[in-house]
């Protein structure tokens, strides 16, 4: 398994945000999170992604335990996040946001950009080159010069995807990447997460509320409900368990 | 105008323009914190005063009253300043780059003040309130006109080369990474971007170029004393410098240090014309005029006279 989440809990004050949860994505795989709202699935990703440290269990990636590491570190262990509510770096334009990414860049240290531009230089041209590959893929290409700022709700999407693909991760967690997006962008982005994983072979873990767009893509689903882990299978299963249905239109109690 | 009046206008302008030049240092200095990396730092005179003083101690001839009497040259004494007022902002940093922009700000003023009774109340390092005196001035051998000349040339250099610094880094994939975590510090940090490690830096760089402007300013009068370190002559006027110029270009920063330290060195003069009951009260006129000056910009200038226009970064 790429991912386990082992026994872990939150709580905020007296709301237990996430209890109990325990769960796993397994290398190679499209693992879809859904849940009503309120289910705890971003604060089990914000766990996940170093933003919150768990008040009890454990969190292993890729064999390590990454229980409370920060944000930054877990990203040099090949694990990228993106966020619900985009995040873009509004006064840059749409490039320099995909070639802020890159780590260990000779020029992001002072002394490299004093004294090595040569270096510097040669680096910045393979960013260059693999953030307009990224662009293209994305078709972005024609807004790659303006401030991202200025982007549309799904464009901004696509961004977060596309800073996403600049880190080459090992395991993407994307939150609710469909919010917000219109049908036919919709459509595509759903094709470019299936090549992202099949062609590039980045393990994706997804949040979305969208169920036509989990039903396409993800294999296993997990069901979270009030912070715990409900149930998990192919989405046809999941569709027939009528704990599911109670969960999302309140009844069952 | 007599041949004596010209010469003493002269003289005038070297020394306008030397001190112009000194405040550059700062300006680009704290565009490195704030107009790059949006710290608020309230504390510049902390970071003047520590390079100021450790180039005065390191250079000063042998006195009872004070730690120093090392009689080293310029040469060895401005790095140290900068490498003293850097290992400050380090220590500074490590407590309170976490804390966010207004508190960071206020723990700047404590600072900054802390340094300031430090420098008053070590005697035996400082020599109190009486300062260090007799500090040497580089090329004062020279007679004449020529060794302010000279001065205001090794200024000049210093400010081309701190600009340059300055700017490559702005414009430099650090200074990309810079404007990013301005932009959106979550989104930086899950994209490996170590903030705290990045604003140090920036902290540290810009401290070091006040801590230098400090040294120049202790040479070049040939005196540090504690009132140097009062906030008003440092920290207060680097601000309306930066902020005249305009916050996040280098060029605005140079700009506003010339243009503001004429203003405030020509105010001196206007003061003097004052009528006399007015004349006590100069002081005040001259932070006014400042002030006036300052409101007259931002008018026309939203961001400053080569700051960013409305609309972009």
């Amino acid at each position: 398994m790429l991912l386990e989440i082992d026994d872990v809990c939150k709580s905020f004050g007296g709301l237990r945000a996430v209890w109990e949860c325990t769960f796993s994505v397994a290398k190679g795989s499209i693992t879809g999170l859904i849940g009503p709202n309120g289910a705890g699935k971003t604060t089990t990703f914000n766990m996940i992604a170093g933003v919150f440290k768990p008040d009890r269990g454990q969190i292993r990636f890729a064999g390590s335990d990454i229980t409370g590491v920060p944000s930054h570190k877990l990203f040099r262990k090949g694990l990228v996040r993106t966020f619900q509510i985009p995040h873009e770096f509004g006064h840059l334009t749409v490039r320099d946001n995909l070639m802020t990414v890159p780590p260990a860049h000779p020029g992001e240290r002072l002394f490299g950009a004093w004294l090595e531009p040569a270096k510097v230089r040669r680096r910045e041209d393979e960013i260059r080159a693999k953030a307009d590959d990224v662009l293209a893929f994305l078709k972005l290409s024609h807004v790659a010069g303006d401030p991202a700022g200025t982007l549309s709700g799904g464009q901004k999407k696509l961004l977060e995807l596309g800073r996403a693909m600049m880190a080459d991760p090992t395991l993407i967690l994307l939150d609710e990447p469909g919010a917000g997006v219109n049908p036919t962008l919709l459509e595509q982005l759903g094709d470019m997460i299936i090549e992202l994983n099949k062609a590039h072979g980045h393990s994706i873990c997804i949040i979305e509320h969208n169920m036509d767009m989990i039903a396409r893509l993800c294999d296993p689903v997990i069901v979270m409900a009030e912070g715990t882990v409900l149930t998990k299978g192919t989405m046809d299963e999941v569709r027939r368990d009528k704990r599911v249905l109670d969960a999302y239109l309140g009844g069952g109690e | 105008m007599s041949p004596d009046q010209i010469y003493g206008l002269f003289l005038y302008g070297i020394s306008l323009l030397t001190m112009g030049g000194i405040y550059a240092l700062m300006t680009l200095g704290l565009n490195m914190h704030w107009g790059l990396t949006g710290i608020l730092n309230i504390g510049i005179a902390g970071f003047f005063a520590v390079g100021a003083y450790t180039s005065a101690i390191l250079a000063a001839a042998p006195h009872p009253g004070h730690w120093g009497g090392f009689g080293l040259p310029a040469v060895l004494t401005f790095p140290a300043a900068m490498v003293a007022s850097a290992v400050v902002a380090y220590g500074i940093a490590g407590i309170c780059i976490r804390l966010r922009s207004d508190y960071l700000a206020i723990a700047s003023i404590g600072i900054a003040e802390i340094l300031r009774l430090v420098v008053k109340n070590a005697k035996e390092v400082t020599n109190g309130t009486l300062g260090i005196s007799n500090l040497p001035r580089p090329f004062e051998w020279i007679p004449g006109a020529g060794g302010q000349l000279a001065f205001l040339g090794l200024v000049i250099v210093l400010v081309l080369g701190v600009y340059w610094l300055a700017e490559r880094a702005r414009t430099s994939p650090w200074g990309r990474t810079m404007r990013a975590i301005r932009d959106n510090e979550d989104a930086a940090r899950a994209l490996g971007k170590d903030v705290d490690a990045f604003r140090t830096r920036a902290f540290v760089t810009g401290a070091a170029f006040m801590g230098l402007a400090g040294a120049m300013t202790a040479h070049y009068i040939k005196f540090i004393g504690p009132e140097a370190t009062e906030p008003l002559q440092t920290t207060f006027l680097v601000w309306v410098m930066l902020i005249v110029g305009g916050s996040g270009s280098n060029r605005g920063a140079i700009l506003g240090a010339v243009l503001m330290w004429t203003v405030w060195s020509a105010s001196e003069i206007v003061a003097g014309y004052l009528p006399a009951e007015l004349a006590a009260r100069a002081a005040f006129v001259r932070v006014f005029l400042i002030g006036l000056v300052l409101v007259v910009v931002l008018q026309r200038f939203e961001g400053g006279i080569l700051g960013p226009k409305r609309g972009e970064t």
